[in-house]
């Protein structure tokens, strides 16, 4: 069940890098975060979402 | 002698010393020349899964992609995001069975699955084929580097640079590959960082106040299509392709064999996002250069340093940029050249060709082909201008795409069998070559074909896909206790 939850999720987050999500959601300049313009930042968020659950999933033995 | 030349060959004599020496530690048997005994550690595993992957490709074009076109160079970062969760999902399985049946390839164990010779001598010859374009275009940045810092022409500079990496490689191994991974991580790690936080600091007060430059004057350069211009289409047909490859490298595949533990596998997959923030400072150093009217070409990182705005430290960050650019050259260089040649006589020679070799005579003949095989580079290196290695890098990338399906089938799906293995295999290499070939030689014809401009790797892809579904399900499943050894379903 875990590891099905999981591969749900990376298709959902593979779907937030590409059009039509990235670009609805995260093709802006505004609004800044640390300076950074949205578009880099939305991106380095995804990364450290799937970092997060990748660390979830090996604490918690998925798909061993 | 320059404080460039002082760096750049200290730092190759210090390689070549931790290579060699790192080298030493083994039993030097086949397992251990290739696969490092099975004995990898997470620093190790670290390092070699991430520095393997961040190639002077990486480090030359991330800045040069701002430059010409903006936002779409997010693209790296966004199939990174992805790209390696796979490894996270087949690799624990794929150490146990490499333990268990003694295998230290990635075509040896999809072609032991498909019990087929031919799966792995073809995933053989198509890696190898698909590593020399690569290869080239790490000498060509080692070449860039050389000739900067010392005048000497890029293929003689590309040449000693070579010669030290396949000394390494040659008398240390994987655990030559390594351990210099681990020094040339930590080099484009440190030097990468503080360039990228550096420049901008100096030329516009830092990083923020950067970016409100980008926005008043370049304002297209940070939302897609951008300058390129790039479509929403090729944006996502650019990750989505990125994505499917990605954990298909035969060189970075095959790590899976050297970890210690299954679960030093996935730790590596878990931690390998942490690598991904290497390329962020090359988009800092990107965004600089395109507010200074830098070049859009791969020479944009050391026109940089030569900007007069930063002043009396110049040399000698061009001479740790010379550095960052040798490290990250060598370390997708020495592990291409590790995989390639032992792949030649593992995959091709053992495994396809069915040749019977004792241990030590095939350790050797991974020495000669790793020799063989930079040479190869160089040769090519000095006969093109660039061009025709950029064109075939597009037919290198389609490659280990047509290993997803074999290798997702054959380790889930109790269906796949020799027959569809082959077949799926032979389509899929054969169609990528096909189109390229056709790509190259009549456009008219191939623009014809595929009128939506979709990727070469994709086609064949799907192509294969279809082939390997529709065969096993009209053919025989494998015998169940075959199966089982391979822990499928």
């Amino acid at each position: 069940m875990r590891e099905r939850l999981a591969i749900a999720y990376f298709v959902v987050s593979t779907a937030a890098l590409v059009a039509p999500v990235y670009t609805t959601l995260g093709n802006r300049i505004e609004p800044r975060v640390f300076g950074l313009p949205w578009s880099l930042v939305y991106v380095l968020g995804v990364i450290a979402a799937n970092f997060a659950v990748l660390l979830w999933m090996y604490r918690k033995g998925v798909a061993r | 002698m320059t404080l460039a030349h002082g760096v750049v060959f200290g730092y190759l004599a210090l390689v070549l010393v931790v290579g060699v020496v790192a080298g030493r530690r083994g039993g030097g048997g086949v397992a251990d020349f290739v696969a490092g005994d099975r004995a990898f550690g997470p620093v190790l595993m670290y390092f070699v899964m991430g520095a393997t992957l961040f190639s002077a490709y990486a480090l030359l074009g991330t800045p040069q992609r701002v430059v010409s076109k903006g936002s779409d160079a997010f693209y790296i970062l966004a199939y990174g995001a992805v790209g390696f969760v796979p490894v996270y999902f087949f690799g624990a399985r794929v150490r146990r069975l490499g333990a268990k049946l003694g295998c230290v390839t990635q075509a040896e164990l999809i072609g032991g699955r498909f019990g087929s010779r031919y799966v792995c001598g073809l995933m053989g010859v198509a890696t190898v084929l698909a590593f020399v374009p690569y290869l080239v275009i790490q000498l060509k940045g080692a070449g860039m580097v050389m000739a900067a810092v010392t005048g000497w022409d890029p293929t003689f500079g590309a040449a000693v640079v070579y010669t030290v990496v396949m000394m390494y490689v040659v008398l240390g191994g994987v655990r030559g590959v390594g351990w210099t991974n681990v020094v040339q991580g930590i080099a484009m790690l440190i030097v990468v960082w503080g360039l990228g936080l550096w420049i901008p600091h100096v030329l516009y007060g830092g990083v923020p106040e950067m970016f409100d430059r980008v926005i008043a004057e370049r304002p297209d350069t940070l939302v897609l299509p951008g300058p390129g211009p790039t479509s929403d289409g090729q944006y996502t047909a650019e990750i989505l392709v990125s994505i499917l490859g990605f954990s298909m490298w035969p060189q970075v595949f095959m790590k899976c064999f050297t970890a210690k533990s299954s679960r030093l596998v996935q730790l590596s997959a878990v931690l390998y996002p942490t690598f991904l923030f290497f390329l962020v400072p090359l988009l800092f150093i990107g965004y600089a250069a395109v507010l200074e009217g830098g070049p859009a070409d791969d020479t944009v990182l050391l026109w940089m340093l030569d900007r007069p705005a930063l002043g009396g430290i110049g040399p000698a960050a061009f001479a740790f940029v010379a550095f960052a650019i040798l490290a990250a050259s060598m370390s997708t260089g020495d592990a291409l050249l590790h995989a390639g040649g032992s792949i030649l006589i593992r995959d091709v020679v053992v495994g396809g060709m069915g040749r019977k070799l004792d241990d030590r005579t095939q350790t050797a003949g991974m020495r000669a082909s790793i020799v063989l095989l930079g040479l190869v580079a160089l040769f090519v290196l000095g006969q093109s201008a660039g061009t025709s290695v950029v064109d075939l890098l597009l037919l290198a990338y389609a490659i280990p795409i047509q290993f997803m399906p074999l290798v997702l089938a054959g380790l889930y799906w109790r269906r796949a069998n020799a027959s569809a293995g082959a077949a799926a295999l032979s389509v899929g290499v054969g169609s990528a070559v096909g189109l390229f070939a056709l790509q190259q030689l009549a456009p008219g014809a191939y623009a014809a074909l595929n009128p939506w401009g979709l990727q070469i790797g994709a086609i064949a892809g799907a192509l294969n896909l279809v082939t390997l579904v529709a065969v096993a399900l009209s053919t025989r499943p494998m015998p169940a206790a075959h199966l089982e050894h391979y822990e499928v379903g």
